[in-house]
């Protein structure tokens, strides 16, 4: 899967969740830049991203996930497996 | 306990060791002490005797811990402020004490329309540990002032004195079953405006242990778990929507390093702590209970792994209370209620208990009463708004919040126990929800049962619910939110969400 179809596919779940789409995903993104990304909604837009790639991501490749990038290097791991 | 000088001896006693691990960054209580030696000249210099209430806002760093110390090694109280709640709310909370004098370490600071105090603007002094010992001050000045939300919209300002966390101190250094130890590696995931920081944050300096914070912005049970992993944590406080929100993840901790696990802010579910201990198999859990108004904590449920535990509803029994302080129930008409087994509202009295809410006389009067004990000896009680009884052992099970019983159609109906219910069903296994009561469009109450979760068909949910409670319990309405409303201290925020909702 290319980078930018996953991050197309990323950023809808994003959507979905916050329910806004005034923002702009790259591997860069944190949680700072996005309105709305925090504590609770961090946890929807995981098992939103869990389903829409079929996979189940640890713990702990969560806890070191910081920014975009590491979220997509973690979907290719779970993909790969 | 004289808790000051306790803290000051530690830090002396302790120099070599890390006190903080913050941002990643270890410091020494030697740092510390450099830190406060600095602060307590610049209140000497710039504030007045006279002031004894000043402005902190909480920043995740060395320099606004010790600031707390510093205040109260100066004999003056601390006034702790969220720099993410709306300044309106703060500039309130100050101008409430008359604060006219504010720390904050922040990099530009909102608090404009005060004297603002930032240690970083200020050159390292060279005064020596010599001239550095507390001052000495009366045990019934203010330590610090909170300020919890308040149903007419205004914050109620607790004013806690040091005798109030001297007591607090004395009841946690007679118990044996919370000792910690110089090695221990504690959590401190509370912000600095909410009490049960100080359950985290000062058993561990009294011993000479390290402090791992947790930064406000950042998602908390992932750092928590980072931070535990990383390292190998011994002492767990946290408020339970922590594992809440773990939960998916259990099969994957085995935190063995952990000695002690305490929880404190919300009621906690029996069951998630049974799947929780397994995840921290070498350690002890506590379920502390306690309002702001009597000091953080007032007792504790030790929860007995591999063995049958006091719950009601679910929810896990918040114990007994400490040695020196007294719990009674009373009846809708303020008559106690001897009886065991029996529901009403709890009181507290004893040392922790607040002198009353600041500048509130017409709260005072309702929140506050004295009542005669069997020796005869007159006592003031606080109402704690808690719904409890007390059990033929002697244990205390929480039934909910006293404003969360509503009558409809005349009965009497707890919330919690419908919530028990709706959490028992297959459909909503691990899901968070929540039932309130709304007023519909004839101006009756209804009950609403609210899921954090997408849309699903919850008709076998109902006809569940209708078998295990009385016909007017089983919710009218269900309503599906993406996410509950929170606030800062991780606790659901029922106002927000009958907004949402209406």
């Amino acid at each position: 899967m290319n980078k930018n179809d996953m991050l197309a596919d990323i950023k809808t779940s994003f959507v979905k969740i916050l329910e806004h789409d005034n923002f702009e995903l790259n591997e860069t993104t944190t949680a700072k830049d996005v309105d709305g990304w925090e504590s609770i909604t961090h946890l929807l837009i995981i098992n939103e991203v869990e389903k829409s790639f079929n996979i189940k991501f640890k713990l702990m490749d969560l806890m070191s996930m910081e920014n975009v990038g590491d979220l997509m290097a973690i979907i290719e791991k779970e993909l790969a497996a | 306990m004289n808790l000051i000088n306790s803290l000051y001896n530690a830090f002396v006693q302790n120099k070599e060791k890390h006190v903080f691990c913050i941002n990643d960054v270890f410091y020494t209580y030697e740092n510390l002490l450099a830190c406060i030696i600095k602060t307590r000249k610049i209140i000497a210099d710039h504030i007045a005797d006279n002031e004894s209430f000043i402005g902190l806002v909480t920043n995740n760093d060395l320099e606004t811990y010790a600031t707390i110390f510093s205040i109260w090694m100066e004999g003056k109280a601390y006034i702790p402020v969220n720099p993410t709640a709306p300044i309106s709310r703060n500039e309130a909370i100050f101008k409430a004490i008359d604060v006219h004098y504010v720390f904050d370490s922040s990099q530009k600071t909102d608090f404009t329309s005060f004297k603002v105090l930032n240690i970083n603007h200020f050159e390292n002094t060279t005064q020596s540990l010599s001239l550095f010992e507390p001052v000495k001050f009366d045990d019934k000045s203010i330590a610090y002032v909170l300020f919890t939300s308040g149903s007419t919209g205004n914050p109620k300002g607790v004013p806690i004195s040091f005798k109030n966390l001297n007591a607090l101190f004395n009841e946690l250094d007679i118990d044996d079953e919370y000792k910690l130890k110089s090695s221990d590696r504690c959590l401190q995931m509370y912000d600095l405006t909410f009490d049960a920081s100080l359950t985290a944050l000062l058993p561990t300096l009294l011993v000479g242990a390290c402090a791992y914070t947790v930064p406000s912005n950042v998602i908390k049970y992932l750092y928590v778990f980072k931070l535990l992993v990383k390292h190998k944590l011994t002492v767990l406080k946290m408020v339970p929507s922590i594992i809440y929100y773990l939960r998916p993840y259990f099969p994957e901790i085995n935190a063995t390093s952990v000695r002690y696990c305490v929880f404190g802010g919300e009621k906690l579910y029996k069951d998630i702590v049974d799947e929780w201990v397994k995840c921290i198999p070498n350690s002890k859990v506590l379920n502390h209970y306690g309002p702001t108004e009597f000091t953080v904590c007032s007792g504790y449920y030790n929860y007995k792994i591999a063995d049958s535990n006091k719950s009601h509803n679910g929810v896990l029994s918040i114990g007994k209370p400490f040695k020196n302080v007294d719990y009674l129930i009373l009846d809708g008409n303020n008559n106690v209620l001897p009886d065991d087994n029996v529901e009403g509202e709890l009181c507290l009295a004893g040392n922790q208990l607040t002198q009353g809410y600041w500048k509130n006389d017409k709260l005072n009067a309702s929140s506050f009463f004295i009542n005669k004990t069997d020796l005869d000896v007159a006592k003031r009680f606080y109402k704690t708004g808690d719904l409890c009884y007390r059990d033929e052992d002697g244990f205390y099970m929480y039934v909910g919040r006293k404003d969360f019983q509503v009558k409809i159609g005349g009965y009497r109906v707890e919330l919690g126990e419908i919530e028990y219910h709706a959490r028992n069903h297959a459909s909503t296994n691990a899901l968070n929800l929540v039932v309130i009561d709304v007023k519909n469009s004839s101006n009756n109450d209804e009950l609403v049962l609210v899921i954090e979760s997408s849309k699903f068909d919850t008709t076998d949910l109902l006809v569940y619910m209708n078998e295990k409670l009385a016909e007017y319990m089983v919710p009218n309405k269900v309503f599906f939110l993406d996410k509950f409303p929170y606030n800062s201290n991780g606790k659901l925020d029922r106002k927000k969400l009958k907004e949402l909702i209406g």
